[in-house]
């Protein structure tokens, strides 16, 4: 049976399945009842992997006090981290796109950095490291996201650049089942700082624990539960800190002890 | 377009194929509406942040997915699944599963385990590349290929006990 007969087949077997009015309703009434702050409303532009999910504020009081730098996950908020503070950045060479949007990529972290102006934290783990793909993505107003992919490739190894897609293969390591990306977040505007940005972790995440690194960091550390019932999973971890008004985010499927000594690096 | 007719949307254009893959998932129709409930509030809760970097199915996939998953970690879940009848008496619904043939293709699909039911509903029904269900289950390429072939390999044996001829 081919592959599209069997979506028939399924189709038709179960066809007295259909989203039901009342179920549609409990959808419409789940999403209303949800906070105004959280959705509903325009919002710039975020970034989102997935399940995780950047929100750009546009409104600023919840429960008494800013929502200033939230992590979620899913219902849970994480202890608050450092604040974000403005950062002050070259504007890209890159035209805007029709919706307002900068997309530009570097040839590693630091000819980014040279080129927009900024400095920020790095780690010798990523040292002579060619296989980084470092993109920035920016409004030039409000904010910028930077994301460094194979930004620490540990004992990963045998690279290949997958051209079409834009994207390395690569073999596990022992020690790092896969790289250790870096995402940072910059906020560049006074009403973007008002406004907070938030980012929730939906679905299969957990809060793993909060801890204070060598250099000072409040760091929440958060871990995916795809496969947590298999006994060798190595879960995906995020550290999430907050260094010089930059929110910084290392990912990868690591140790949390790995990802601790990674964080500790971060100078 | 305003959030709530985008909404409107998304349950039109989703709302069926992704409550049957939930039922498929989850075995239980109760459940996967409650599955499906939480994925579209989910999505709208998220979907103004959402980036494109997937297409719009496969990111509703992945969160029905994760629902899904969250649900069958539930213990109360292990425990209705253990008690089948037990579950269709307290419940009153066994209505969904009384017109669905034992040599169904859905039925077939029901008796593989969860990881394998999983790859063959997002390859065969809600019809993802290796590359999308490697996104949608957090694996990589090799591994969901490999994955894939074992599954499919039981779902055949599974069909062909049913009757169903190799094509």
């Amino acid at each position: 049976m081919k592959k599209i007969e069997i979506k028939e087949v399924i189709d038709r077997e179960l066809r007295q399945i259909e989203l039901k009015d009342d179920i549609k309703n409990n959808i419409r009434n789940g999403v209303t009842a949800l906070r105004p702050d959280r959705i509903w409303k325009n919002i710039a532009a975020s970034a989102a992997a997935f399940a995780a999910v950047i929100i750009l504020g546009g409104t600023t009081v919840f429960a008494g006090y800013y929502m200033l730098n939230r992590v979620w996950v899913n219902e849970e908020v994480l202890p608050e981290l450092d604040s974000m503070q403005i950062v002050q950045m070259n504007e890209p060479e890159t035209a805007p796109d029709e919706y307002g949007m900068i997309y530009e990529d570097y040839a590693d972290y630091a000819a980014m950095q040279e080129a927009l102006g900024l400095e920020m934290l790095d780690t010798r783990l990523s040292d002579d490291n060619p296989y980084m793909l470092c993109r920035l993505k920016t409004d030039a107003k409000d904010f910028a996201i930077i994301t460094v992919d194979n930004y620490i490739t540990g004992d990963t190894g045998n690279y290949q650049y997958m051209e079409e897609e834009n994207r390395y293969a690569f073999d596990n390591g022992k020690e790092y089942y896969t790289p250790v990306s870096l995402t940072a977040d910059l906020v560049l505007s006074e009403s973007q700082l008002d406004n907070g940005w938030d980012t929730d972790y939906l679905g299969m995440y957990r809060f793993a624990e909060s801890y204070t690194s060598e250099q000072g960091y409040k760091v929440n550390i958060i871990e995916d539960t795809i496969e947590e019932e298999l006994e060798d999973y190595v879960s995906e971890k995020a550290a999430v800190f907050v260094a010089g008004g930059i929110r910084y985010t290392l990912k990868g499927r690591v140790s949390i002890d790995t990802m601790k000594d990674i964080v500790d690096t971060m100078r | 377009m305003p959030a709530e007719q985008f909404l409107e949307r998304l349950m039109d254009e989703y709302g069926n194929t992704v409550l049957r893959m939930c039922y498929l998932y989850l075995k239980d129709y109760q459940l996967a509406e409650d599955a499906v409930q939480e994925t579209f509030i989910k999505a709208m809760k998220s979907y103004e942040s959402f980036e494109h970097k997937s297409s719009e199915k496969t990111w509703l996939i992945r969160i029905a997915i994760n629902c899904c998953k969250n649900i069958m970690r539930n213990r109360w879940f292990k425990i209705r699944q253990n008690n089948p009848e037990e579950n269709a008496e307290r419940t009153g619904n066994d209505s969904i599963d009384d017109f669905l043939e034992k040599d169904s293709i859905s039925a077939a699909v029901m008796k593989l385990q969860a990881n394998d039911r999983q790859i063959i509903v997002l390859h065969y029904y809600q019809e993802l590349s290796v590359k999308e269900i490697a996104a949608v289950i957090g694996k990589t390429e090799n591994t969901t290929r490999q994955r894939l072939n074992r599954a499919r390999s039981k779902m055949r044996k599974i069909l062909t006990e049913a009757g169903y001829e190799e094509n």
